[in-house]
């Protein structure tokens, strides 16, 4: 019989024993259900479309989002305990007042009869039906289906995308074809990092690691890494680093969480006398194929570790003996010394002793070590200066005035720079409120002194501009630039749906807060110019609303004086006696 | 039925390319294959331009060759329909401005000409004085003297400057934020101005000497795009909707019913063209040109110019030119932006014009284009979009040379010199100039996908906030411009080119759809599935992932 260790192993693919990474397999295994977690909030998404008049549900997301488990623990639920084995299968016995057609793999339904199969399913009221589908090969079938009823394939992926694709904040979706009504449930809409948690609190809990001491001997690194894991802070560094991935852009699967959890835990046994942990595993450690598994790809393509505030430097090899109070668990400090000794090495050895250290020190230090700033440690580690103030605002609505009113100079200095097209000096002195669009070509090779202005506005805070907090449709919370409309004040637009809006997700949040730090290139800054491009549209289309965009009889145009500030000045054209006077103001 | 819109044969110019006499039959293969004309040195911009330039002006006259018949003119973009019967049987002749005295306050003294002409200078002198003489200084905070304000609007207009920033400053021009800044060509003739030895620099003794009916440079690309949509009047909504629907590719494409109504897409394209040059851009902007242009002692350059003609069938290509622009106009963008991507639909069209034309010519399918991204390494994928170059060159190339013997025209010579001027090598200068083909120089020249081609594709494939599958996005772009980026596409290319590459699926990487993302024009929806969205405007929903 295996043990629990050796379960883990299968669940990741660095090595030919994964066999239980499907969903299918591990559901059948006989740890499977102790770390089992019902996503009750999904769950209970499921069955009230299931209960639904037209009870015809669609279960999608990434492969490996856990839509099988999910498909498995409704079957369970409505159909009396019953399972799932089949791709399509019929429960005559349900809850639900009519038989529940589950039809899974669509991707292997290809056949004209299969197709057939689930047409006539899902246009029967008489059953409830569940599809469990990647969305490629739904739109296939579904398009199959609907030109049954005349539908010509664009409008069929229409219909389907605008339910796939669907931004409701209940994370549900409608696809609406002749006869035919699906909720759509997309599970890439549901933050999963939550559930995971679950999960690993399940796997570090599990009664192996406290009933089997004997194999305590045989692999001391392993238990020694549920032991550090156990710790709050330990859980919490590696959940921040998972949100970090997940900020800015790189989602990771339930299948991809959970094999990363099972390779952080056992380094697929390798290392096992010697002192390869934890914090290694999280990186790949010394395994040659753990850059197979894909959050440890990803958290080597983004680097952490490869920035540390040079106050931390300094003091770690200035003044080593300093960092023996630095770990809240000791039973590493033999580690982190060796790390201390092999760092000062010139050689290759020296550099990956050092990468390693701030590893350790990112996992096992607390923020509040003396003379030590630990949240700018953890915010450079991650290279996302804006990480904590984001994880701040998660958990309390207000910013601190003293951040805000950092932020919000940061935020005018790059809106003005941008609308107007210049490059302005960094320390530019506040009261400076007008904000500049031009016709501003952005383009390295024109020299646009003089600029023609095409929409300005004062930029008064918490009058006609304010940092708000919205929440978007995962329940995130994220800071929005809001701006009022043309002529108003923010207390004069009746709510916030009447403002002008720019998210400042993390990224772009982060941008904002490195760009004075010399780290930010320009190629970096292009991915935010479109959002700055909409705000810009936005802007004067609000403008154009009550009046012409820039009255007939003036134009405003602004330059940049010597000591590199924007002056503007605005010209007329007056007719006296039949001649033209050109005024300028 | 009359083979080409409008009648053919006019005398225009003393180009060689140009037919002789309004009665001859005379014309080059180039011209009868693609219209009249395009030509190496027009660069985008001044295509643009000349499209602009004829649609917006306010004098355009249908001109018969029967002289007894009476003159019809319009102002508007287009035409009414009652006027296509003569204007099928005559000609478009138009209004040209020169901006001569703006071009010449702007960028004289930028040009880095430190001995210019002494009749411009004396004639800058002129409009400058004038300017500064109409100046009144009301804050002196703003401007200390009238100098100033002369520096001050030259920069203005001078960040305007277009394409041809080494020519003589009349023949310059500046990028058409407004309508009073759209000039045609200008030429100093120089050398014979110096051999005249002028010792008095009156404004009547060196008009002489600029040239306007060169055409060197508006050199009639603009008009043809511009016949490409006046074509379409002869359409209707349902032989649209037939032609649509008897190819089966062009069945798939996403097309609204509105869409397939030419008189809705001319009336967008009108409402579109006025809304950019007219309404979004400062008003006072064109008339502070105007005010500077009529500054200086007038030099009366403005002349009419008569557009050329194209061949019948070319208005499926106007269709989708028409649609393209119309979905422009749909997506909300700055004056700048705007024109980018107009500049780019114009491109776009002449490459379409080409490779269609003479696709249709020879009677074979239209090629496709391998797209490879600008950093790709693999040589075998940028071999294959090399070959997929030279077959489109050599398409063109041989098209030419076919119709050349249809119409019996016997000198090599000017053959040769057809080519370089109006055949494959301005498809290959125009790619070049908006960087869709790379490197500038060498003989690996490949197809390659830029940030600003890219937002033109999506945003001309669907209207703003709009979303399409990934995989039905790079049909459409398939069907639409002939690009390919997977390995079917390239395979394809290979059996056409001979090429003996096999490209296996997962040879090329995602590239494209990674490019997307990174322009905020993907919403990824599983691994299997991506939307592509319009999100030009503002979409909450991709910038999610951003």
């Amino acid at each position: 019989m295996e043990n629990f260790i050796d379960y883990l192993n299968t669940l990741h693919r660095c090595n030919s024993n994964n066999k239980n990474a499907t969903a299918e397999a591990n559901y059948m295994s006989e740890f499977s259900k102790d770390i089992l977690v019902e996503d009750t909030e999904v769950i209970n998404t499921i069955c009230k479309g299931l209960y639904s008049d037209s009870s015809k549900v669609l279960l999608t997301g990434f492969a490996g989002d856990g839509k099988t488990t999910l498909a498995q623990q409704i079957v369970k639920r409505v159909a009396y305990g019953a399972q799932l084995t089949k791709p399509i299968q019929i429960f005559g016995e349900t809850t639900l007042s009519k038989a529940l057609v589950v039809i899974k793999d669509l991707s292997e339904s290809g056949t004209l009869e299969e197709k057939q199969t689930i047409t006539e399913y899902l246009s029967n009221p008489a059953f409830a039906v569940l599809i469990v589908s990647n969305t490629g090969t739904i739109l296939d079938c579904l398009k199959s289906v609907a030109s049954k009823y005349g539908l010509s394939e664009i409008e069929t992926e229409s219909a389907v995308l605008q339910g796939i694709g669907a931004d409701s904040s209940a994370g549900i979706g409608v696809i609406t074809l002749p006869n035919i009504r699906i909720s759509v449930i997309n599970l890439i809409r549901y933050d999963n990092l939550r559930v995971a948690k679950q999960v690993l609190c399940k796997i570090i809990h599990h009664s192996y690691w406290t009933s089997s001491q004997a194999d305590k001997e045989s692999y001391p690194n392993i238990f020694e890494n549920i032991a550090a894991l156990k710790n709050t802070l330990v859980l919490d560094r590696l959940f921040l680093m998972y949100q970090r991935l997940y900020e800015y852009g790189e989602r990771l699967t339930m299948r991809n969480l959970i094999e990363h959890f099972a390779y952080i835990i056992t380094g697929n046994n390798k290392g096992l006398n010697s002192d390869i942990y934890f914090f290694d595993n999280v990186f790949g450690g010394l395994d040659d194929h753990a850059k197979e598994i894909t959050a440890i790809s990803l958290i080597r393509r983004q680097g952490f570790g490869e920035h540390v505030p040079s106050s931390w430097k300094r003091e770690i090899w200035i003044n080593p003996n300093s960092l023996e109070s630095f770990l809240i668990m000791k039973s590493f400090q033999h580690v982190l010394d060796k790390c201390l000794q092999d760092g000062k090495s010139k050689l290759e050895k020296g550099n990956l002793a050092r990468l390693r250290l701030y590893r350790i020190l990112y996992f096992l230090s607390p923020l509040s070590n003396e003379g030590f700033d630990g949240e700018k440690f953890i915010c450079s580690f991650l290279n996302s200066p804006g990480l904590l103030i984001w994880r701040k605002l998660q958990d309390k609505q207000m910013l601190e005035s003293k951040l805000e009113s950092n932020l919000i100079n940061r935020v005018r200095h790059v809106i003005k720079e941008y609308f107007a097209g210049v490059k302005l000096p960094e320390n530019e002195k506040e009261g400076h409120e007008d904000i500049y669009i031009t016709m501003s070509r952005h383009s390295k090779d024109i020299r646009q002194s003089a600029q023609a202005v095409i929409a300005s506005f004062k930029w008064q805070w918490q009058t006609t501009v304010a940092l708000s907090i919205e929440n978007d449709y995962r329940g995130n919370k994220q800071l929005v630039l809001l701006k009022a409309c043309k002529g108003k004040t923010l207390n004069e637009c009746c709510n916030n749906q009447d403002c002008l809006k720019l998210l400042l997700p993390l990224p772009f949040l982060d941008y904002l807060l490195k760009r004075h730090m010399g780290h930010v290139g320009q190629i970096e800054f292009q991915n935010y110019q479109k959002r700055l491009d909409a705000f810009k549209i936005s802007i004067l289309n609000d403008e154009r609303k009550e009046s012409k965009l820039s009255d007939d009889e003036s134009i405003l145009l602004v330059r940049l004086n010597s000591s590199r500030m924007l002056k503007d000045i605005r010209f007329r054209l007056v007719q006296e006696n039949s001649k033209n006077y050109l005024e300028v103001f | 039925m009359n083979t080409f819109f409008p009648n053919k044969a006019w005398s225009d110019s003393k180009k060689q390319a140009e037919p002789i006499t309004a009665t001859s039959n005379l014309s080059l293969p180039v011209q009868e294959l693609f219209g009249n004309r395009f030509y190496s040195d027009q660069t985008t911009i001044e295509i643009l331009s000349e499209f602009l330039l004829i649609a917006t002006s306010p004098e355009k006259n249908i001109v018969d060759f029967d002289s007894t018949r009476l003159k019809s003119s319009y102002t508007s973009v287009f035409p009414e329909k009652r006027l296509m019967d003569s204007l099928s049987l005559g000609a478009i002749e138009y209004k040209q401005e020169s901006r001569i005295n703006l071009k010449l306050f702007a960028i004289l003294l930028n040009s880095g000409n430190p001995n210019p002409y002494p009749g411009h200078k004396l004639q800058y002198d002129s409009i400058s004085g004038n300017v500064m003489d109409s100046t009144q200084i009301l804050d002196e905070q703003k401007a200390s003297n009238p100098e100033d304000v002369i520096a001050i609007l030259s920069n203005l207009f001078m960040g305007f400057q277009g394409i041809g920033a080494n020519r003589e400053w009349c023949a310059q021009s500046f990028i058409p934020v407004t309508k009073n800044l759209l000039a045609g060509e200008t030429i100093w003739k120089s050398t014979q101005a110096k051999k005249k030895n002028l010792t008095e620099f009156s404004v009547d003794s060196i008009k002489p000497f600029f040239d306007r009916s060169s055409r060197n440079f508006y050199s009639h690309g603009g008009e043809v795009l511009y016949l490409q949509l006046l074509i379409l009047m002869k359409q209707t909504e349902q032989s649209i909707t037939d032609w649509l629907n008897s190819k089966p590719d062009y069945r798939k494409l996403k097309i609204s019913k509105d869409e397939k109504n030419p008189e809705y897409l001319l009336q967008r394209i009108e409402a579109g063209i006025n809304k950019i040059l007219n309404e979004k851009s400062p008003r006072m902007l064109g008339k502070l040109a105007e005010f500077i242009d009529n500054s200086g002692p007038p030099i009366d350059l403005a002349k009419f110019s008569r557009a050329g003609w194209i061949p019948q069938a070319v208005w499926e290509e106007g269709y989708f030119f028409a649609l393209d622009l119309v979905r422009i106009f749909e997506t909300e963008f700055d004056v700048i932006e705007w024109l980018k991507m107009l500049e780019m639909a114009c491109v776009m069209q002449v490459f379409r014009t080409f490779l269609r034309n003479s696709a249709r010519y020879l009677g074979i399918a239209s090629p496709l284009l391998a797209t490879v991204s600008t950093d790709c390494r693999d040589r075998r994928l940028k071999l294959i979009s090399k070959h997929s170059l030279k077959h489109c060159q050599l398409m063109i190339h041989s098209a030419i040379e076919e119709k050349a013997k249809d119409i019996k025209m016997a000198s090599e010579k000017g053959l040769r010199n057809m080519h370089q001027k109006y055949g494959d090598k301005v498809f290959l200068k125009l790619a070049k100039s908006i960087q869709f083909v790379v490197p500038m120089k060498g003989d690996t020249e490949h197809f390659v996908m830029t940030k600003t081609m890219l937002t033109y594709l999506v945003i001309t494939t669907l209207k703003p906030n709009e979303k399409i599958s990934y995989q039905s996005f790079l049909e459409e772009v398939r069907t639409k411009h002939g690009l390919v980026f997977d390995e079917k596409g390239f395979n394809e290319i290979n059996r056409v080119t001979n090429t003996r590459q096999e490209i296996s699926n997962g040879m090329i990487s995602p590239w494209l759809s990674k490019m997307l993302d990174e322009c905020g024009f993907l919403i990824p929806l599983s691994d299997s599935l991506s939307l592509v969205v319009n999100s030009a405007g503002y979409s909450e929903e991709a910038s999610i992932w951003h």
